[in-house]
């Protein structure tokens, strides 16, 4: 097994007072672990810690094999890490080239002919060297979303951070951008968060789901998948027992809950219901019912 | 079978290094498949031809797609480059928002609207005008240059490794020198001693919001710095003497808030290697 080239040990973060992470212990090898969790559980607050754009307020953070105590340490990681924040700015009036070439300054490429090469690399892999000299503004949704990806791919980084990666893509674009995501974590650690299951069962070896700041949990795909075993079935109406429920395509409902009653057409959880089940274990309210 | 004619030296080389028309060419290529002589004449030959370097078609490619791609340094740029700012540096420098904007026609009608009045009838209040409005352009530029707020771009800045103290000291400067020329003409048309003492607020605010800046976003600190400093220069001319705060204790506060400042800025952004909101 390779060592962890990503280790937090009880680590938070407080702001205003309020806990944003708490009692966080991580520890990440090569490969795609997927962060999921509801809005306000942190996902952004461990991203940003794992940028080195926020520090922490306890905890050991080490990031490939430096502890971040020093700004040489944070350099020295900055120089092998690609991140995309969930909100991206983008200077006005730059096209798409421009910006993936400034962003490659800022990442110390200064010689120009190796920085145009591989700007024209990256836009190439998330397939946008066709309209790279269009201005972003003029972009949709999610071929701003692949500029922004683009940027945080510049020099192959060993440690990838992406918060929402997927955000406004279409299907096929998703699809596509899974294959560019699956390529980067062969030899990266790549973390990203999302708020897809789907994507996070086609591509993260490990998923960890936060909650209030807290880990909830953390284990293979497969592993949390597995929890929801007999705990998924079909049923003509609604079952109130169950902790979510929904009516699917077919016309029958899908519901999700502790066990499925006996004689209940049990069948395959996803990682979505398996996520809905570890929430529904530690909400306060029950999940909303959808009919 | 042996041939009863060989090809000669001159026409070999020719052949060889590709210099001669394709008609003779057939013609020499022909008869040398057929003759072991000249076949072992065409070796020689080949050593003895100066090398021809092909043109690298990666190169060329790479500086075709370069001309169509790279797109035209803005006017900003190309003046910070001008002005003898490395290109990578003038490229980070104009891209902040108080460069890319319509930050410097605002100064500039601002100044002019401040100079017009100072040569009015009302003096005074354009003096006043002068006062409130010239050391806070740097000011507001300065928090605008990296403002989270103004520029989220500022995030993903964060998590490079280029050094952040250098980004915003060269957007300061960017900032200041596109914007203190035009205040500093504006002030020709005021007093003397405001023309040249207002930089003293001007440089003590600043400093005063890159240091607060490294624990909020600079917009904060500059509006309180505004406000704070319109109500002074506002209560001062009502008592008809603005002037006051550029003299003896007022200036040793501008002073104060510049050293301290500069020194609290230095001292937090190397510790902490992040800037406002995010830190």
């Amino acid at each position: 097994m390779s060592a962890p080239t990503v280790e937090l040990v009880d680590v938070g973060k407080r702001f205003r007072g309020a806990t944003a992470l708490g009692g966080v212990d991580l520890s990440l090898t090569p490969g795609i672990t997927g962060l999921l969790g509801p809005n306000g559980a942190g996902k952004t607050t461990l991203l940003r810690i794992l940028a080195t754009v926020l520090g922490a307020d306890e905890g050991v953070v080490r990031l490939l094999n430096r502890e971040l105590t020093t700004p040489q340490d944070r350099t020295a990681v900055r120089r092998r890490l690609g991140y995309l924040p969930q909100e991206l700015g983008f200077p006005r009036g730059f096209s798409a080239f421009r910006f993936v070439d400034y962003m490659a300054v800022l990442k110390e490429w200064t010689d120009p002919p190796p920085r145009h090469a591989e700007v024209r690399r990256v836009l190439e892999q998330v397939d946008l060297a066709g309209i790279a000299t269009k201005r972003i503004n003029t972009l949709s949704g999610g071929q701003r979303r692949r500029v922004a990806l683009a940027q945080a791919l510049l020099g192959c980084p060993d440690l990838l951070v992406l918060d929402e990666p997927t955000t406004g893509l279409d299907p096929e674009q998703r699809v596509a951008l899974r294959a560019v995501l699956a390529e980067a974590g062969r030899a990266a650690t790549l973390v990203l968060a999302t708020h897809q299951t789907e994507d996070v069962a086609a591509l993260c070896d490990r998923v960890i789901v936060l909650s209030s700041g807290h880990v909830q949990f953390d284990g293979r795909v497969p592993e949390l998948v597995a929890a929801a075993d007999g705990r998924v079935w079909l049923a003509d109406t609604p079952d109130p027992d169950a902790q979510a429920s929904w009516r699917t395509g077919s016309g029958r409902y899908r519901n999700v809950g502790q066990a499925a009653p006996p004689a209940a057409e049990v069948v395959e959880p996803t990682l979505e219901d398996a996520y809905l089940l570890l929430r529904g274990a530690s909400a306060p309210d029950p999940i909303e019912v959808t009919t | 079978m042996s041939e009863r004619w060989h090809v000669d030296g001159a026409l070999l080389m020719g052949w060889v290094g590709g210099r001669i028309g394709p008609v003779l060419a057939a013609s020499v290529e022909q008869h040398v498949a057929r003759c072991a002589q000249c076949r072992d004449r065409v070796a020689s030959a080949a050593n003895e031809t100066p090398r021809v370097d092909l043109p690298d078609l990666e190169r060329s490619w790479s500086a075709i797609r370069d001309a169509v791609e790279v797109p035209r340094r803005s006017r900003m740029e190309r003046l910070l480059a001008a002005c003898g700012l490395p290109a990578p540096d003038a490229m980070l420098a104009a891209a902040a928002p108080a460069l890319r904007g319509a930050w410097l026609g605002v100064v500039t009608v601002v100044m002019l609207f401040v100079a017009a009045a100072s040569l009015s009838d009302a003096r005074a209040s354009g003096v006043a005008l002068f006062l409130i409005i010239a050391p806070l352009i740097p000011v507001a530029g300065v928090a605008l240059a990296y403002s989270v707020e103004a520029d989220p771009g500022l995030e993903q800045e964060a998590a490079t490794p280029y050094p952040k103290l250098r980004l915003v000291l060269l957007r300061t400067a960017a900032v200041l020198a596109v914007s203190l020329p035009v205040v500093a003409v504006a002030g020709l048309f005021v007093p003397a001693r405001v023309s040249v003492l207002w930089l003293l607020p001007a440089v003590g605010f600043t400093a005063a919001v890159l240091a607060a800046s490294t624990w909020i976003d600079p917009v904060r600190p500059a509006v309180v710095i505004a406000l704070g400093w319109v109500t002074a220069v506002a209560a001062t001319a009502e008592r008809g003497s603005p002037l006051v705060l550029l003299a003896g204790g007022g200036l040793a506060v501008y002073l104060v808030l510049l050293v301290l400042g500069s020194f609290a800025f230095v001292l937090r952004t190397r510790r902490f290697g992040a800037l406002g909101r995010l830190s």
